[in-house]
């Protein structure tokens, strides 16, 4: 699959796992970028073109939310997918995610054929 | 409002590391002798209630749980970096479940950051509840300490 995705979570094991699991759904190794809070996310789409960005929420530096905000405001990049990989379960926070154009939610602990198919479903909706 | 009593604590932790990690626990039996854990990680949560999840980890599991997530051998795991960032994750990870049990329904509670800690010790005055599992590897004790109601022992 000719796709990038960004995996953005603060726990280097978490990412290294979610990595298996994207390769598992296609996408070549040199596809999967990773940043280990939402600034270093942005920096990473200042640089690549990016389809599919896997979010945590709970993140020191920068956090979900706040990242999904600088995306939005951002006319370059407010129509990148995203989809939350969190233990996020706020009600009210899911709320605003989604107000702010998250495509899906994605609640760790996840079984890895959930995110498998989660990658096919977004990115099949993108092309 | 929810509570959470040492069985369910203990199935809860025992499920989210197999789903995580494909790591197989099991209850530790009454009365037999564990060793201590050495590396413990907490996170906080608040919302309706405050309270604090610590996990208290021996090295040997957290070689094998750091081992399983990466799909490598558990000598390959270097406990200092790859050990503790697995145990903060599993903190995190039982964290948002032990939320949602307390929620019930529509979940107002927020989790912290998950950190490490120097011990599973608690503020003088508090009650926790306990759960202790047993891994090929080793034991996982999880300690959920609820602040500012009543908990079930």
């Amino acid at each position: 699959m000719n796709c990038n995705v960004l995996i953005v979570d603060d726990s280097p094991i978490l990412r290294m796992a979610i990595r298996k699991v994207v390769r598992l759904a296609g996408i070549e190794d040199d596809r999967i970028h990773e940043a280990g809070n939402g600034r270093e996310a942005l920096d990473v789409l200042e640089t690549v073109w990016i389809d599919l960005v896997l979010l945590d929420m709970n993140m020191p530096v920068m956090d979900g939310e706040q990242f999904a905000i600088e995306l939005k405001k951002n006319p370059d990049l407010a129509d990148v997918a995203v989809v939350v990989v969190s233990t996020e379960a706020n009600h009210e926070r899911l709320q605003r995610m989604r107000d702010l154009g998250v495509m899906d939610t994605l609640r760790k602990p996840f079984e890895p054929e959930d995110l498998h198919r989660l990658i096919g479903k977004v990115l099949g909706v993108r092309e | 409002m929810n509570t959470i009593e040492a069985a369910t604590l203990s199935n809860m932790t025992i499920s989210m590391l197999e789903r995580t990690a494909m790591v197989l626990a099991e209850p530790a039996v009454e009365g037999d002798v564990h060793p201590p854990a050495t590396r413990f990680a907490r996170i906080v949560y608040r919302g309706p209630s405050s309270g604090t999840l610590v996990l208290g980890a021996t090295e040997g599991f957290l070689r094998e749980l750091a081992a399983s997530l990466l799909g490598v051998e558990s000598m390959e795991i270097n406990i200092d970096i790859q050990g503790s960032d697995a145990l903060r994750e599993m903190a995190n990870i039982v964290g948002g479940s032990v939320i949602l049990a307390l929620a019930g329904g529509v979940c107002e509670y927020s989790l912290g950051l998950p950190e490490l800690v120097a011990s599973a010790e608690q503020p003088a005055g508090t009650v926790s509840v306990e759960a202790t599992v047993v891994a090929e590897g080793g034991v996982l004790r999880v300690l959920w300490t609820q602040y500012n109601m009543p908990i079930a022992t």
